[in-house]
């Protein structure tokens, strides 16, 4: 328990975190690669083709990590901004800082390459289900985060109210998700089912595996390199900055 | 069958290729970016706080 | 009386001899319908058929805007850090707050839509679930406008961050309230989005005075 409690502390603290976290970036981009290299390959070639949907569903490969670690990534900045409003962590508002880009970025690669599953696979690009629409408003969720920061000068006053924001949202999100699903049985033309998603074989379970766990890891690692920069600009002109580029 | 036809048709995916390949594309060349933005950026900064100390400690 | 008591007469007393200010949220209601009306064209088939959600997204953008400065005038004349200080539970005198305004704007639009409506050539057998949804939803809305409002109080005006902030909140209002008209055009009962509506504003009133009151006390430069 008191491992733990150190641990926490010490995460808690900027210049540990930074010190403590620069191989982590390393390990986490080298493994979270390789499993992104190994799964997509499998997936592109060694997977069989889907039955419906022919080749098209390699894209599933990519989408699916992308769409479900994006909404992870949001309950992440969530759990961080309670942290915030509750232990007053700065590194916690450091995450939310760094990871409301990169969840962005995520969802729209979730969007772009749903769109193009859509298009060969059901003809149309676009349908307005309970997935694709929770994804994009995901993406306004994000951009909410990142444009209340940058319109708060002040820095504490950012963070605060960024948490709040955060802890709303996520409470909108399954809200969202029944509103939607609701709507689209209403709405949807009966040719066009979209939950006929065929079962998965375990030959294609692999590649779906390991690119998603390649993703997180990869993303993980991502998340703390912008981390690590978000700490540098913020703490600048403290002794220990200065005093790492004095040791180089 | 030739190698050759055995790839191009791979690669063509019937006909899905175009949209197989664009999703596979944007998103490493996302998420490379993505990887290297950040440790560039840090780069950078520690290049201009390096300077800063070197001004108020030299000059 | 109490803090919920006090806060909401000084508030509705404030919006009411506010005069012009009043007839505002009203008037932008009657004109921005009328531009979808323009937008469509008056004599197509198509107004009809999505004056519903014509008449509920403009509610909501009435919601959104009035909203938007619900706690301006109190930031800049200091009266919200006094509040901030007296209210002893700081929920209800939010409460109270967000019920005023939601008379002079809500309301007035809820009781006005069977006149939009007819305006905009809705099928006549939707306009009691128009009302009765616009009576529930709006007062979500300036609760959930109210949590933004509270998060950009004092960043100076403009922009559209509250719209940007708040506008993915609002969706399931919107997808309810004007879903259950569309399902008595359909021809079956709105019951279920009802009871959503009714779910969600009993959630909100729970929940959005304590967001709120904690976003306004971030607002203070302490």
């Amino acid at each position: 328990m008191g491992l733990i409690k150190d641990a926490f502390h010490r995460m808690g603290s900027p210049r540990f975190f930074y010190h403590g976290s620069s191989l982590w970036v390393r390990g986490l981009y080298v493994g979270g690669g390789l499993g992104l290299l190994v799964g997509s390959f499998w997936g592109l070639v060694l997977a069989p083709p889907d039955k419906y949907q022919g080749h098209s569903f390699r894209i599933m490969y990519m989408h699916v990590p992308s769409a479900h670690l994006a909404e992870m990534v949001y309950f992440a900045c969530a759990v961080a901004g309670f942290v915030y409003l509750v232990w007053r962590m700065k590194m916690a508002d450091v995450f939310i800082t760094a990871a409301a880009p990169v969840g962005a970025i995520l969802t729209m690669l979730a969007l772009a390459s749903g769109i193009l599953w859509g298009m060969p696979t059901w003809g149309t690009g676009w349908v307005w289900d309970m997935r694709t629409t929770s994804v994009l408003v995901l993406l306004f969720l994000f951009f909410g985060l990142m444009a209340l920061r940058q319109a708060i000068p002040r820095p504490d006053r950012a963070a605060y109210s960024v948490s709040i924001l955060a802890l709303v949202g996520v409470i909108n999100i399954p809200i969202i998700k029944y509103s939607v699903d609701w709507f689209a049985t209403l709405h949807q033309p009966a040719s066009i089912t979209l939950a006929s998603e065929p079962t998965i074989e375990t030959s294609m379970l692999w590649p779906l595996l390991l690119n998603a766990i390649g993703l997180y890891v990869f993303i993980a690692g991502v998340i703390l390199a912008a981390m690590r920069l978000e700490v540098l600009k913020r703490e600048h002109a403290t002794e220990w900055v200065r005093a790492i580029s004095k040791s180089r | 069958m030739t190698l050759i036809d055995e790839f191009y048709n791979w690669a063509m995916m019937d006909g899905h290729g175009v949209y197989v390949w664009s999703v596979y594309v944007i998103s490493a060349v996302t998420l490379v970016v993505l990887g290297a933005w950040p440790i560039r950026a840090e780069g950078r900064l520690r290049a201009r706080v390096t300077n800063r100390v070197d001004e108020d400690s030299g000059a | 009386m109490g803090n919920f008591g006090v806060q909401f007469r000084r508030d509705l007393l404030i919006a009411i001899r506010g005069r012009t200010e009043t007839a505002n949220p009203v008037a932008f209601f009657v004109l921005a319908l009328s531009l979808f009306v323009f937008a469509v064209g008056t004599d197509s088939e198509t107004l009809p058929r999505v004056a519903p959600g014509v008449v509920w997204v403009v509610a909501l953008f009435v919601a959104m805007l009035s909203t938007e400065n619900l706690f301006h005038r109190d930031y800049d004349d200091g009266s919200l850090e006094l509040m901030l200080l007296h209210n002893r539970p700081l929920f209800l005198g939010v409460l109270g707050k967000l019920l005023a305004h939601w008379c002079v704007s809500g309301l007035p639009v809820a009781i006005l839509s069977p006149l939009a409506a007819v305006f905009i050539n809705a099928p006549p057998e939707i306009i009691v679930t128009l009302v009765g949804t616009l009576l529930l939803g709006t007062p979500v809305l300036t609760l959930i406008g109210g949590i933004g409002a509270a998060l950009t109080a004092g960043l100076g005006r403009g922009g559209l961050l509250l719209a940007v902030l708040v506008m993915p909140l609002y969706i399931p209002v919107l997808i309810f309230g004007s879903g259950a008209c569309y399902r008595i055009l359909d021809g079956a009962v709105a019951t279920g989005p009802m009871l959503w509506l009714t779910a969600l504003l009993a959630g909100s009133i729970t929940l959005a005075p304590f967001a709120i009151g904690a976003a306004l006390k971030g607002s203070q430069e302490y």
